[in-house]
């Protein structure tokens, strides 16, 4: 333990990094952007569930095509410069010396990334609001474990997109990386039906376990808080961060 | 860590033993977080909670009830594929539905219910296993399985369709059915025993064969999917050999006094009797339905219970019109506490009696209790005045001479509620509604008859009723202002918002 304690460091880093991205114009144009794409598939969504609002929450939210290629792509692209662009422009060291434990700077990190996400789901509670507003009943305590469940997973793809950023010096193959371990998590399941040499027990057993788009549709996105969805997005995000810490140390060793 | 004094900054021993501590980690983390994984998922650690203000992940205690008590682990094989064509969409949608509650029954069993989504499109896969389950079309069907017995549920069982409320041209699913038809299911699939109900037959009681509107065939066909022995009884000598629950649909004309007393008999050393007087020819006197509900307390009174009605086409008040007497009962009319009615209650279903009669019980016999399951509208009347003339019946409210108020339509019945062993305790449910058993109805009443039957043969637990309308809550997207504020909030407001946001720091990092 070295001067600041990791709550304390981390809380430090994360401010940084959030002025860092809600400072820079880019951010608020991606961001633009992203809610465009989410109003736009919302309205599509609600024609394809017949009105019913509570449906098409749960298509924005992750049982959609918008939710998926969101998380995919934004992550990647706010953490692609959070490790690399720091290592190579001088600043990770400078940070490095800093009495800072090295998990506490990537929590910081990836939280801030995660935040810029949550900003980015809340969107809908302005869609959900006009939609009120115009008489509907909104399930609202849905809605909210719905946007919960969407910033654990934007949590994952974060963690997934900052080891990407640990271990690339360029910001851009950071991303592609990012990319890569995003959709690499999302085809594991898939891959798994794959592995003919297990029995099908064990292959439904695994799937089911990996499995991050069924877990996220049967509990968060139905309004059901299920604790082992949690668990299962808080624990593979730990381990992608546990790796990034990993890597951040062995750059400070360098340094 | 020793590092080298050269350009390379670290030794060969340094970089394996990194790598290797690089790998342990990886590795233990992995484990740690499989570890937790693993035992989130365990059932004592497992936290799941309904936070859907329509509490549409909550399945009824009966039905949990039902799979808690499987004597063994049920496999549920899922067989559904892509419908092309027109009802694509229709299906897609019951078909989702199906699969949550399949997953939300899943994950509630405590390992009770394995469930298996096939892929249909893995033919080879497909095949094998439906050999393996002994069934020969699979395709958009679900099958559960339990050991050697198993129920092919067809993929029309699963809802009820209709006209959409909001687009009448188009198809949609009026009444999801799931849970009472996996519960039904659950039941008959762990059946060890089958109540007998013996039908009572050649008294022009309804028919249990033929397929028009006033026969009640679909009752039939019901009763014996909810696993209930059918056995017809002639009225003439002994009731069959254990029989649970004697059945009297309707009959126009009267049994005799044997078979009277045999039926009593049955009832008052704890059998069961489920007694429907016929609602088109009221007879009484000796060996009628009504006289023996008479005696068990209830009194069947002339002249079907009418309510005003207002014609949909004229929105004028349809007296004089037979529809007045098709009553549509709904929540407040029907008992909240019995276990009959209580499930539509919750679910704000509704059931059907059209022409029923009146029921009275002003002095139940001592040691029984008698309980109104469906009433009235406070607002009906007896249509009991029969016009000399036609010798028929108006249809309107003829002042004081008819009555007003409240009736009982269907009752339940217990007897000998002093006795100790609930065994020995008689059930009746009694009614004189004739059309409210026949096909024609059955949609809606199903769920009434068979929660009734379930009720008559000790199995209470049995009593699920579907969940309320699916359409609820949906919006009218081609009437109301909705797709046209999205479109404001979501394409305009929030992403300008955004980007206003985005020039102004701009310029004050310009400025700076």
């Amino acid at each position: 333990m070295r001067g600041t304690g990791f709550i304390g460091g981390s809380w430090v880093v994360y401010r940084r990094e959030l002025a860092n991205l809600f400072l820079q114009p880019i951010a608020w144009v991606l961001l633009a952007l992203a809610l465009f794409l989410n109003g736009y598939f919302f309205k599509l969504y609600l024609v394809a569930a017949g009105g019913d609002a509570d449906l098409a929450f749960a298509y924005l939210y992750g049982s959609g095509f918008s939710w998926w290629m969101l998380t995919l792509v934004l992550p990647p692209l706010l953490t692609m410069r959070m490790i690399s662009e720091e290592a190579r422009s001088g600043l990770l060291e400078f940070l490095l010396t800093a009495p800072l434990r090295d998990g506490a700077l990537v929590l910081g990190k990836v939280l801030a990334a995660t935040s810029f996400m949550a900003v980015l789901w809340a969107g809908a509670f302005f869609l959900a609001a006009a939609l009120a507003v115009s008489g509907a009943s909104i399930d609202w305590t849905r809605l909210l474990l719905a946007w919960a469940g969407a910033v654990q997973g934007s949590l994952l793809f974060c963690s997934a997109g900052l080891l990407a950023s640990a271990l690339s010096a360029t910001p851009a193959i950071a991303a592609f990386l990012g990319m890569m371990f995003g959709a690499a998590i999302l085809l594991a399941p898939t891959l798994v039906g794959q592995l003919t040499f297990l029995s099908s027990d064990l292959q439904r057993a695994i799937h089911q376990r990996i499995d991050l788009v069924g877990q996220v549709e049967q509990s968060f996105l139905r309004g059901l808080f299920d604790s082992s969805t949690s668990v299962f997005l808080i624990a593979c995000s730990a381990v992608l961060l546990v790796l990034c810490t990993r890597r951040v140390e062995m750059q400070r060793w360098r340094a | 860590m020793s590092a080298t004094s050269g350009g390379s900054g670290y030794s060969g021993r340094a970089r394996l033993s990194s790598f290797a501590q690089a790998t342990l980690l990886v590795v233990l983390s992995a484990l740690v977080a499989g570890l937790c994984i693993e035992a989130s998922r365990m059932s004592a650690l497992r936290v799941r909670v309904d936070a859907s203000s329509r509490r549409v992940n909550t399945l009824s205690d009966a039905t949990l009830d039902r799979i808690r008590q499987l004597p063994q682990t049920v496999d549920v094989d899922v067989f559904f594929r892509p419908e092309p064509g027109p009802q694509r969409a229709l299906v897609a949608d019951l078909q989702r539905r199906v699969r949550e509650l399949l997953q939300l029954a899943s994950a509630g069993s405590g390992e009770r219910l394995r469930l298996v989504e096939h892929d249909t499109s893995a033919l080879e896969a497909v095949q094998a296993r439906a050999q393996q389950l002994r069934v020969e079309d699979v395709a958009n069907k679900v099958v559960l399985s339990l050991g050697e017995r198993k129920v092919v549920l067809s993929f029309e069982e699963w809802a009820q369709f209709g006209p959409d409320p909001l687009e009448p041209r188009r198809l949609t699913i009026a009444l999801f059915k799931g849970e009472e038809l996996l519960a039904t299911s659950l039941a008959r699939l762990s059946a060890m025993e089958r109540p007998r109900v013996a039908l009572a037959a050649q008294h022009g009681e309804l028919s249990l064969e033929g397929a028009e509107p006033g026969d009640a065939s679909r009752l039939a066909a019901a009763l014996r999917d909810d696993g209930f022995e059918l056995l017809t009884w002639d009225g003439a000598g002994p009731l069959p050999e254990r029989t649970d629950v004697v059945a009297l649909l309707a009959p126009v004309q009267r049994y005799s006094a044997e078979a009277n007393a045999a039926i009593r008999a049955h009832v008052e050393r704890g059998g069961r009797l489920f007694a429907c007087a016929s609602s088109q020819i009221h007879q009484t006197g000796p060996g009628s339905v009504a006289d023996l509900l008479a005696g068990f307390g209830v009194k069947v009174l002339e002249g079907p219970v009418c309510k005003e009605v207002v014609d949909p086409v004229t929105g004028l008040l349809a007296e004089g019109d037979p529809r007045v007497a098709v009553l549509a009962l709904h929540t407040q009319m029907l008992n909240a506490q019995h276990p009959i009615s209580a499930p539509f209650v919750k679910h704000s279903r509704r059931v059907l009696f059209p022409g029923a009669l009146a029921l009275e019980h002003p002095q139940p016999p001592a040691g029984s209790a008698v309980y109104d399951l469906a009433s009235s509208p406070r607002d009906a009347w007896r249509d009991s005045l029969v016009d000399p003339r036609t010798r028929s019946r108006n249809f309107s409210y003829d002042g004081p001479h008819e009555p007003t108020g409240t009736f009982a339509l269907l009752c339940a019945i217990e007897l000998g509620t002093t006795a100790g062993d609930p065994n020995e305790r008689g059930r009746v449910i009694a009614l004189a509604c004739t059309s409210a058993l026949t096909n024609e109805t059955f949609d809606t009443n199903r769920d009434l008859w068979l929660a009734a039957f379930n009720w008559l043969a000790r199995r209470d637990f049995r009593v699920v009723v579907a969940g309320t309308d699916p359409n609820q809550g949906r919006l009218d997207l081609a009437r109301g202002p909705y797709l046209e504020r999205v479109v404001k909030v979501g394409w305009y407001a929030l992403p300008l918002a955004s980007l206003l946001i985005g020039i102004a720091i701009w310029f004050a990092r310009r400025r700076s």
